[in-house]
């Protein structure tokens, strides 16, 4: 008995794959609401160690390692949305949601690049584009709620 | 004055060895997201602490033993070893959350990836626990961890509006836009990471190898009712650096970079050195005490030789069972874990094992046969008796809360 619900346990897994559905499009929006939260706390603190840099008040090791660390928080949230199936009439929260971080990954990774080369003009620029996108993902985040 | 300088230096290495890694990421993660509105649980927990840690030294300075022997002997094996069993599970993954937590920290100083640095944290941590005397691992990491005063400093130096902030942290609320769980998840952490079992053995354990007597026991309160409240200030100071920078921001605390971030804003980069000097300080000193406390609880359980104050050979087993939990710690790293995942993990663990090993200590020190007339009084059991009850609520809470709020996201 505990083995063939076993099996069957092991062949749902199989069919549904890596993909884990939204139960409807409220809970997909929660989803959504909560990746654009993460992915705002990431920007904000690349955002935070680019100013720091910029101003000189913070190691450059401690800078790289802390930018790193959000470059790749990013790259886990926008995988783990992105593994969610949208249920139909979903398609405008996920592509928004995709959108933005997207958006957040390249400002991040650019940031680490910028934090590498202590390439100061470059982190002005930065620090103004992560500000932007911190104020787009509240927008989005308020939205969602 | 010998002796005044050895209360002193007690006191100070309470203080400075009072925060480890659980605290650490904690009380960051919690003033990030709650402010000060769960501040209420920190005296809590120390008091806890210092209760049942008063208990534990008063027993080992009257009986000359420690308290994994005296529970065997008193409660039976059985009891014995589920003590045993839920104290060892938490005390090794906090273990691992502190070896990997000194990696963190090193990696964070030198920008060399986390995962070369655990074989060599692993071995260095071992190579102390082996060579190095008892009195030196606490005094030298007790005393550097003083250096996470910075985080103190740096409240000061944010000039935030003390009004504002004293009335948060005296009016416990959950006006954070947080559901009401993961408020409660968030407070059990808290509460874990302030009353972690390992700091109580190890404290009791360190009494009989600095063969505390009935003469020790003035000291020992010292230690404990200054040296853990201030240590605990620092925990509150942490908690205060992250509401005031980060929790503005929308940063949520997910890696050790960012729980030093406010004292950078704060003090430059003097104040991020010292940061990570506290930050290596704490989690290799607190690496030292788990490792040790790994080895004390199986010895003390199985009536093996142990200590540091015998030669390694003598107490072979002791050594080895230290050695056999610094090789799977490090092995268990390197399967790339997120340390600050196990930390969060393991601060809940903690508080679901509390009553197993709290319990027992508040029958010893009611034991006059042990005690004679050191038995508990009045006072101690009326708070250890409210003490185990929060306890056992904080622990039956624990893992539905960790389900429903799916560890506190």
């Amino acid at each position: 008995m505990i083995s063939r619900a076993a099996a069957v346990l092991a062949a749902l897994l199989v069919l549904t794959g890596c993909v884990s559905p939204a139960l409807g499009n409220g809970s997909y929006r929660g989803k959504g609401q909560a990746s654009v939260q993460a992915a705002l706390s990431e920007v904000e603190t690349a955002a935070l160690v680019v100013e720091q840099l910029r101003r000189d008040r913070i190691p450059k090791a401690y800078a790289d390692e802390t930018v790193s660390a959000s470059e790749q928080a990013i790259g886990s949230i926008s995988e783990s949305f992105g593994s969610v199936q949208p249920p139909p009439q979903s398609d405008q929260v996920h592509d928004e949601v995709t959108a933005l971080l997207d958006d957040a990954d390249s400002a991040i990774s650019a940031a680490r690049i910028a934090v590498r080369r202590v390439d100061r003009p470059r982190l002005g620029e930065l620090l103004e584009q992560l500000h932007q996108l911190a104020d787009r993902l509240r927008d989005a985040e308020s939205r969602l709620s | 004055m010998k002796r005044v300088f050895a209360l002193m230096l007690g006191v100070l290495t309470a203080i400075g060895g009072f925060v480890d890694i659980g605290d650490l990421v904690t009380n960051a993660v919690v003033g990030s997201r709650f402010g000060l509105g769960l501040a209420w649980v920190l005296p809590v927990g120390v008091l806890g602490i210092c209760v049942f840690a008063e208990m534990s030294g008063r027993i080992a300075a009257v009986s000359g033993r420690a308290t994994f022997d005296l529970v065997r002997e008193r409660l039976g094996p059985r009891v014995g070893l589920v003590n045993l069993v839920a104290s060892m599970a938490v005390t090794f993954l906090t273990f691992i959350a502190e070896i990997g937590g000194i990696s963190l920290a090193l990696e964070l100083a030198t920008s060399v990836n986390e995962f070369f640095w655990v074989p060599v944290v692993g071995a260095t941590v071992w190579l102390v626990l082996w060579r190095a005397s008892f009195s030196l691992i606490e005094n030298t990491f007790g005393l550097l961890g003083l250096t996470l005063i910075v985080f103190a400093v740096a409240v000061w130096r944010l000039h935030p509006d003390w009004s504002a902030l004293v009335h948060e942290a005296s009016h416990p609320a959950n006006t954070h836009g947080e559901g009401l769980p993961t408020y409660f998840y968030y407070a059990v952490a808290l509460f874990g990471a302030a009353m972690t079992p390992y700091e109580v053995f190890f404290f009791s354990s360190g009494g009989v190898e600095e063969r505390w007597t009935e003469k020790d026991i003035g000291t020992m309160r010292a230690n404990v009712f200054v040296g853990f409240p201030l240590g605990g200030i620092l925990s509150l100071a942490i908690a205060a650096t992250a509401a005031l920078v980060l929790k503005p921001l929308d940063i949520s605390v997910e890696t050790l970079g960012q729980v030093g971030l406010p004292v950078g804003v704060a003090l430059g980069k003097i104040g991020l050195v010292v940061v990570l000097v506290g930050f290596f300080a704490a989690t290799f000193g607190a690496a030292c005490e788990t490792g040790l406390s790994t080895g004390y609880s199986f010895a003390q359980y199985f009536g093996w030789q142990w200590g540091k104050y015998v030669r390694p050979r003598q107490a072979a087993r002791f050594h080895l069972v230290v050695l056999l939990a610094t090789i799977v710690a490090v092995a268990t790293l390197l399967t790339t874990v997120d340390p600050i995942k196990v930390t969060e993990y393991s601060v809940v663990f903690s508080a679901l094992a509390l009553p197993l090993t709290y319990f027992p200590i508040l029958v010893l020190a009611n034991d006059p046969d042990y005690m004679g007339e050191h038995v508990n009084g009045r006072m101690a059991n009326a708070l250890g008796t409210v003490y185990l009850v929060v306890v056992v609520v904080a622990a039956a809470a624990a893992l539905p809360l960790m389900f429903i709020t799916k560890a506190g996201q």
